[in-house]
């Protein structure tokens, strides 16, 4: 993982990246040339879990942290964009606060509730260490879990439907296509603040703690106020993939924050790679295409589903990304490195 | 009044019922290279973690440059310039020998709490950092992941980490273990250099080296230091020689 | 809020304090001595529940169905822990989290297959299906069997783990890793065995849950994300912190649930577990100090 700073190490993270993007970005237009929109709904659900799983590695790829709890943050955005359209649509204030659908108030919200929630659940629980922060972080989304059910006024179980139009400022972003590249807009940002991060002080500092703690204390970093940080900042990306969601399918439920929801995060980041920063997004695509394709198939979908997470944990160590980089370096004659 | 850069004043560490560290009382001058010597399982790696921060001790303080540190997490006595290296090495694996030092530099430098800037690319990191490593000697390796170096090699590394702390004293725990001849010449060599430089405690077994690095020695028998003094002094003194036939 | 009614729901709490019990204790040996983060411990608990429920249905039999229960859950346990789990016993938790959510999700869809969508419904025996009276108070004669046979075999633990030789090797080597494998005990049995044992808890506690709560799929997950706060309070690896978390955790989640909505009381526990977290992150008895 680590190399030299040298530009073909650069090229080596920002090609996939800018493929990943243009991919995505041509979608739409293959959707619209075979007259076929649903391909949209898909790649737009593609890009808000790629947001999501990219955020989770930030803590689990490169902080060593396992976080179960980073659906329950997805809702929380969600349900933040939710709520605040229920009280524009209905007319009635939130407290002291009016409603609205515009997604550069509710937004902002959404990132600011999140990370307060953040700050406060990731100074407890990495309090604790490895195992205890899993247990830890996986209690906290079943908290977060039974919260939303806890909101009769909007939904509870049933979950919060969206009635007004979304808009974006002055944007009207109910269009699906418009919202499909905002959504992708969201996602290059994320990978590149990621990218940025990982390779900054703070992220030098929080993947040698992830690997030998040790070594960074004995040279006078506590690493604990860089892994709340980088807990933080991966709770609100996520958050913002979930306000997306929510914006995007005009509806948001206790179902979309489950525990199993923070496993699928997780697969999704293993599945595609921890250990560079676009591995989680590939992963997002093969998870959200493999469950498409296995449901069509057959009602029992998620046995083949759970059985399939088992083969991935047991040989796919590196996940797509390195699969795919072991298949081009053979290709351009590269020597392999581990 | 000689200048004392750490005083250790009745330190006491018990593990249950054993006694790693028994009323161990010690004084380091400042610029001397100061050795630890005894018999296996005398506690000289408790007693390196309790200076570093690492252990804290049941009773007795420890005084660095007069301030009392003995209640000070690790991280903070590295700031306060201790720095110390590790008996058995201590690094990350997929950083590499550059990246190491660098981290260093970084710690010293303040805060990390930079996002934006590449770390590899920062010449206020990545030029101190490629002078501790040449320091050392390992500056043909400065790319190579540390779990691709050589015994030997992990054990300079170790070392320029502890140089690119710019600390005030090195704690070396075996800087020569598992090394063969020729490493360990070079290794003793390059701590002759240091010597100038830097207070030193050095904990080692190879007694050549010890005698020819030290000013002072320290014999440290079950936790307790028995006597300290010159080389030659300690080399000849019969209760040093029975605590070493002992065993 | 009458005070029968709190009296009532303080022996709710109590009865399901007793079954958290026997969900964590195997849950925190397994982790504080196998270092193993065993996340299907749940589905053990669902298998449990419905292999009570089919032998029930099958023979008519509560007794036979209260007896099967644990040993198909040992059975399933011991198959899933040498089939694949243990080849994680080294590996990364990341590792060893996603195989049983991979299994989870398996597990959970095979008992689907099997069963179907409908729950399952136990049926109490006539004896059990009454009221006992309790200094004035009539509580449900099966959760009192509930509570009394969860502190008996509580109690049987206790003083296993406490009073024998067996319980003294599992005590070292929660508290002390190393130590249990130079012993030259046989590891791989011993873990198995262990494995096997809390699988068992697990089943028994689920085969007692049928009546009260239905028997169906996924019914597992709530209870091991309970359990699993039970160990995180309680100290991994020491039965004496997960006995008293266990009750601390019952008593609290039921008392939560009646005097809030059940959804706001079910996060009542979650908030303790921050508190308690807040001041000591170890625990309150952790056996690794």
């Amino acid at each position: 993982m680590a190399e030299p700073a040298t530009n073909l190490s650069r090229l080596r993270d920002v090609v996939p990246t800018l493929l990943i993007l243009a991919a995505l970005a041509a979608t739409p237009m293959v959707a619209l040339a075979i007259g076929d929109p649903f391909i949209v709904k898909v790649a737009t659900r593609v890009v808000i879990f790629a947001i999501a799983a990219v955020a989770l590695n930030f803590v689990v790829g490169y902080g060593g942290l396992v976080s179960l709890c980073h659906a329950g943050f997805f809702g929380i955005g969600g349900y933040v964009v939710g709520i605040l359209a229920w009280h524009d649509f209905n007319a009635e204030p939130l407290w002291f606060i009016s409603g609205t659908s515009d997604l550069a108030i509710s937004l902002p919200a959404a990132i600011l509730l999140s990370a307060m929630i953040a700050t406060i659940v990731g100074a407890i629980s990495l309090r604790t260490s490895g195992p205890y922060f899993l247990m830890i972080t996986l209690a906290f989304n079943q908290m977060f879990y039974y919260g939303a059910i806890a909101l009769q006024k909007y939904g509870g179980d049933d979950g919060l439907q969206i009635m007004s139009t979304i808009t974006l400022g002055p944007l009207d972003v109910s269009n699906r296509y418009r919202f499909f590249y905002l959504a992708l807009a969201v996602l290059a940002l994320t990978l590149l603040l990621v990218g940025r991060f990982v390779d900054s002080r703070f992220g030098m500092v929080l993947r040698a703690s992830s690997k030998n703690e040790t070594r960074v204390i004995a040279v006078g970093v506590d690493p604990w106020l860089y892994r709340l940080a980088a807990f933080v900042v991966s709770a609100v990306l996520t958050a913002v993939a979930g306000a997306l969601l929510a914006a995007g399918q005009q509806f948001i439920s206790p179902v979309d924050m489950g525990w199993d929801r923070s496993g699928d995060l997780v697969v999704m980041a293993v599945l595609g790679g921890v250990g560079v920063v676009w591995g989680p997004a590939i992963g997002a695509a093969a998870f959200v295409v493999l469950e498409l394709v296995l449901s069509s198939w057959t009602t029992h979908w998620q046995f083949v589903f759970g059985l399939l997470i088992v083969l991935i944990v047991v040989s796919l160590r590196g996940g797509l990304a390195d699969l795919a980089q072991t298949l081009f370096a053979r290709r351009s004659g590269e020597a392999k490195h581990g | 009044m000689a200048d004392v850069i750490l005083a250790v004043d009745r330190l006491m560490k018990s593990f249950g019922g054993l006694r790693a560290t028994n009323d161990l009382s010690l004084e380091v001058l400042r610029g001397e290279c100061h050795a630890i010597i005894g018999p296996n399982g005398a506690g000289k790696t408790t007693f390196i973690s309790q200076l570093q921060g690492m252990l804290a001790p049941d009773a007795g303080t420890i005084t660095l440059n007069g301030r009392d540190i003995t209640g000070e997490p690790a991280h903070r006595r590295a700031r306060l310039g201790i720095a110390r290296s590790f008996q058995i090495t201590s690094l990350v694996p997929d950083f590499s020998v550059l990246d190491h030092a660098a981290l260093a530099v970084q710690a010293r430098l303040g805060h990390s709490f930079r996002f934006w800037k590449n770390a590899r690319r920062d010449p206020a990191l990545v030029a101190p950092a490629r002078e501790a490593v040449e320091t050392v000697g390992l500056a043909s390796r400065e790319n190579t992941l540390a779990r691709d170096l050589s015994h030997g090699e992990a054990r300079q590394l170790e070392l320029a980490i502890a140089i690119a702390q710019q600390p005030k004293l090195l704690l070396l725990d075996e800087p020569m273990a598992g090394m063969g001849r020729k490493d360990g010449v070079a290794m003793t060599e390059l701590l002759a250099r240091l010597k100038r430089d830097y207070s030193i405690i050095l904990i080692e077994h190879d007694m050549q080296a010890v005698f020819s690095l030290a000013d002072r020695i320290s014999v440290l028998v079950a936790g307790h230091i028995i006597k300290t003094g010159a080389p030659e002094v300690i080399r000849t003194d019969p209760d040093v020689r029975a605590a070493y036939l002992g065993h | 809020m009458t005070l029968s009614l709190i009296a009532e729901q303080m022996l709710n709490g109590v009865q399901l304090g007793v079954m958290l019990f026997l969900m964590s204790a195997g849950l925190t040996l397994v982790f504080g001595i196998m270092n193993f983060i065993n996340l299907t411990h749940g589905s053990l608990y669902m298998i449990g529940a419905f292999a009570g429920a089919a032998t029930q249905a099958a023979t008519g039999s509560f007794l036979l169905a209260i007896l099967v229960a644990p040993l198909a859950a040992a059975v399933a346990g011991l198959a899933l822990e040498s089939a694949l789990l243990r080849r994680f016993y080294g590996r990364d938790h990341l590792d060893q989290v996603l195989v049983t959510f991979g299994a989870i999700l398996a597990l959970n869809e095979a008992t689907r297959m099997i069963f179907g969508l409908t729950p399952l419904r136990m049926n109490l025996p006539p004896a059990l299906s009454g009221h006992v009276d309790i200094a004035g108070i009539p509580y449900p004669t099966f959760r009192l069997a509930i509570l009394i046979t969860g502190l008996i075999v509580a109690g049987l633990l206790y003083l296993v783990i406490m009073r024998t030789r067996i319980g003294m090797w599992v005590r070292a080597g929660a508290s002390n890793r190393p130590i249990a494998s130079a012993m030259g005990v046989n590891v791989p049995l011993v873990f198995a065995a262990l494995f096997g044992a809390g699988a068992a808890l697990a089943g028994l506690a689920g085969v007692m849950a049928g009546p009260i709560l239905s028997v169906q799929v996924g019914m597992g997950e709530p209870i091991l994300i309970l359990a699993l706060v039970v160990t995180v309070i309680g100290g991994v690896g020491s039965i004496r912190g997960a006995l008293v978390a266990a009750l601390l955790v019952g008593v609290v989640d039921t008392l939560g649930r009646v005097l809030l909505t059940p959804a706001l009381g079910s996060m009542a526990i979650f908030v303790m577990m921050a508190a308690i977290l807040a001041f000591r992150p170890k625990g309150l008895f952790p056996a690794h100090g």
